[in-house]
């Protein structure tokens, strides 16, 4: 189905299922196989390395790079990083959860933040402390990342729509965190 | 660099990129996922690294999130749940939660499983994709029967193809 998305540009909608698996893994993957995404990579030097974000021959070194660390074989050594988390998951729940009323996504982010922490870094992020210590640095850092701002819309339609208005804002996906 | 400060100064007065690098550079020597890459320099291990990590959480944490609102409003489903993981609990040799964490009983939980792609179909990850032609191509007719129908849709390079994930999910 065709029609045109925002600033006039003319785009496909695809619903059908048959060419859905063609696009996406059939025969005609090769032909559609960028991102539409506009990112100024210059600004964006850590989301460049993003597969998801990522184009052509780069998206498929980047690919490959990440594809061995997620092997049956792998996934299975990744399992006590895992079981560590769950144990921590479990104490906090015990501990600090209100059983009346919860926020299920501020625990979901503690329980992947400490899995991603340790599974990933080798680290302890430390994010399943009780209420009464002090909050985790990953948490502090990283919570608010994915919240929407007065700025999202903008963002979101630089990204997916205009190099232009991308660079109008400066827009870095993750690095207008960063600094030099 | 005025610009950087301020925008340094708006947002978020840390910086995460020393911050990620200092993580990166503290991993434990262990088995862990940066260990495992084969790449030489350490800028690639900081690409990926910051890949890994804000890639990993936050779509798992919405999923969780997700199932856990779901799971309360349907109970059944939720007993069902329980259900299993006390049977497969106790096949595997005890009840207290630890026998669940091994890759044999993990595969056992398949109504627990069904619950999680459930909840992705209703809530997910992305609510579309979009690609882009990198190559011109030419896609099936639609319409059988006619006999214009074999002459399909011809797709221009550079037109963005866009997959209305959670609509079709519907």
């Amino acid at each position: 189905m065709g029609f045109y998305r925002l600033f006039n540009e003319p785009a496909l909608l695809i619903r059908d299922q048959t060419l859905l698996r063609q696009i996406l893994m059939g025969q005609n993957f090769v032909h559609c196989a960028d991102n539409a995404f506009c990112l100024d990579s210059s600004l964006n030097q850590l989301a460049g390395y993003n597969p998801f974000i990522a184009k052509g021959e780069r998206w498929r070194v980047l690919r490959g790079e990440l594809l061995p660390l997620f092997t049956p074989r792998r996934v299975r050594q990744s399992l006590p990083h895992i079981v560590a988390a769950c144990q921590e998951l479990k104490e906090f729940v015990h501990k600090s959860l209100n059983t009346e009323c919860f926020e299920a996504k501020d625990l979901a982010t503690r329980y992947t933040l400490q899995v991603v922490g340790s599974a990933v870094f080798g680290l302890n992020a430390q994010t399943l402390r009780g209420p009464q210590e002090k909050k985790s640095r990953w948490l502090v850092l990283l919570g608010p990342l994915f919240q929407p701002s007065n700025w999202s819309l903008a963002e979101t339609i630089a990204l997916l729509h205009s190099p232009l208005l991308g660079s109008l804002l400066s827009y870095r996906w993750i690095d207008r965190l960063l600094t030099r | 660099m005025t610009n950087t400060t301020l925008f340094q100064f708006r947002y978020v007065p840390l910086s995460l990129q020393s911050w990620l690098r200092a993580m990166v550079d503290a991993r434990s020597p262990d088995n862990n996922l940066l260990n495992w890459l084969k790449v030489e320099q350490n800028k690639d291990i900081l690409g990926h690294a910051s890949t890994l990590l804000l890639e990993g959480y936050e779509t798992s944490a919405m999923l969780l999130a997700f199932a856990l609102y779901e799971l309360a409003l349907h109970e059944s489903c939720q007993l069902r749940v329980l259900a299993e993981i006390n049977q497969v609990a106790h096949r595997n040799g005890g009840a207290d939660g630890e026998e669940l964490l091994t890759p044999e009983a993990l595969a056992e939980l398949e109504y627990a499983e069904a619950v999680l792609y459930e909840t992705l179909r209703l809530h997910p990850a992305m609510q579309s994709l979009q690609k882009r032609c990198t190559q011109a191509f030419t896609l099936p007719a639609q319409t059988a029967g006619e006999e214009s129908a074999k002459d399909g849709l011809r797709v221009p390079l550079d037109i963005v193809l866009i997959i209305p994930v959670q609509a079709i999910h519907q």
